[in-house]
């Protein structure tokens, strides 16, 4: 949240994360130019610019798959949320990489010719109907245009702009550009470079996402059909027994076809909010209540319980719900209230409701 | 996440991960035989980007027609 535009909010720990991966990304593309030139003296395909493209491409690749894997793993277990707070700095030095490699590449290999270097890099597939021969830069391009167009809508001021439900959509490109990347390292790099550990290494990336994401996605849906409720007649779900709300945190339920509701209590004071961040949709059921704000697990977004606005000067909203208590039972309206809207009747005394 | 992007979510990558295993998998077995010398097919960097006649790392792309540019063509990969 910004009070007065700044482009980045430096923190301590943004720093850290941003030098680790800076150190990080040096150290790998200097092991593998220097490892390569070491371990292939005097080879006169070895040569610096040749490794250089490799160290940028495969390092690209890998950080894609570090980038892809804390979404996942965050979604399975709660210690991995610190990696996704800056997840969105990975993702545009994976597209600064990126590239660096092909425009070293497109040079290196296309450049000072009758053609332009892109048009010789780009065209000219005959691969006499082989996959081997498939034009495989093709699927690099494609898949530097995806991750470019997400690095430069990174930044919350694209967020802010577009809303985050078609941010958060067109972010999702990323998972298409993945596999496109797959193809190109498959079709390109993989058939020249026969040593079947490549291969295997590769192929171990795209199971990893693979199994990571659908865990996670099926652990949701699981979790979804634990807590989803249908509402009475009247639209009031019964969701649980008032003492059941852990003090400072949430409960979740859903109504059927609803979103998720976070019911929080604070000593005996509960409120209902959709457990949706304005921000990225982070699950605020998850969060906990913090100086009496509702906290974003993800990135700390935080909202005021009784009306779903963020502490002035911030201007982020989220929908509330009704909630009552009866008989020591919680109940919430299925219903979202308007985001902003202050409930009339949020604050209830678990201790009056029970006697 | 809302309920849309998780659903979302979950139909990618029930078709993009089995997909570009499938691609790696088919990309691999289809491979053409290594040439005899193995020793450069091995480590020939340029061999992937050039193979086909496609690039042309020397001069570096295709040949002009006749008589278009007094640019030498040649197959050499080389010579860069």
């Amino acid at each position: 949240m910004t009070d007065t535009y700044t482009s980045v909010q430096w923190n301590p720990f943004k720093k850290s994360y941003d030098r680790v991966l800076l150190l990080g990304v040096l150290g790998y593309l200097v092991l593998f130019v220097v490892g390569g030139k070491l371990l292939h003296p005097g080879g006169e395909h070895f040569d610096e610019p040749v490794l250089l493209i490799r160290a940028l491409g495969t390092c690209a690749f890998l950080l894609l798959h570090i980038a892809l894997a804390i979404g996942p793993l965050a979604r399975l277990d709660r210690r991995w949320l610190p990696l996704l707070y800056n997840r969105r700095h990975l993702g545009v030095t994976t597209c600064v990489l990126g590239l660096l490699h092909s425009a070293l590449t497109t040079l290196f290999y296309g450049g000072f010719g009758v053609k332009s270097p892109l048009a010789a890099l780009l065209g000219g597939y005959d691969g006499g109907g082989t996959l081997s021969g498939f034009p495989f830069e093709v699927l690099g391009f494609g898949a530097l245009s995806v991750m470019f167009l997400l690095a430069a809508t990174s930044h919350d001021f694209w967020l802010a702009n577009l809303g985050a439900s078609t941010w958060k959509a067109i972010h999702m490109a990323v998972y298409p550009a993945y596999a496109l990347l797959v193809g190109h390292v498959a079709l390109g790099a993989l058939q020249s470079e026969r040593h079947p550990a490549l291969a295997g290494l590769v192929g171990l990336g795209a199971l990893t996402l693979t199994v990571l994401h659908l865990a996670a996605a099926f652990a949701e849906r699981r979790r979804d059909g634990q807590m989803t409720t249908r509402p009475a007649a009247d639209g009031w779900i019964d969701a649980a027994a008032a003492a059941d709300v852990p003090d400072g945190r949430a409960l979740a339920v859903r109504a059927a076809g609803g979103e998720r509701i976070a019911i929080f209590r604070q000593g005996e004071r509960l409120w209902a909010v959709q457990s949706v961040c304005a921000h990225q949709g982070g699950p605020l059921a998850e969060g906990r209540l913090t100086d009496g704000c509702i906290t974003c697990p993800w990135h700390g977004y935080q909202y005021q319980p009784e009306d779903g606005r963020s502490p002035p000067p911030f201007t982020e909203r989220i929908p509330t719900h009704e909630l009552r208590v009866v008989d020591g039972r919680v109940h919430v309206r299925a219903e979202p209230l308007p985001p902003g809207t202050a409930r009339d009747s949020a604050l209830h005394s678990c201790s009056e409701s029970r006697s | 996440m809302k309920r849309a992007h998780r659903t979302a979510h979950l139909a990618l990558w029930v078709v993009l991960g089995p997909l570009a295993l499938a691609l790696l998998w088919i990309s691999i077995a289809q491979r053409p035989p290594a040439p005899a010398d193995s020793a450069t097919a091995a480590t020939h960097p340029v061999s992937a980007e050039t193979r086909a006649g496609k690039k042309n790392a020397t001069t570096p792309n295709a040949a002009p027609a006749a008589g278009a540019s007094d640019q030498p063509a040649t197959s050499s990969e080389d010579g860069r």
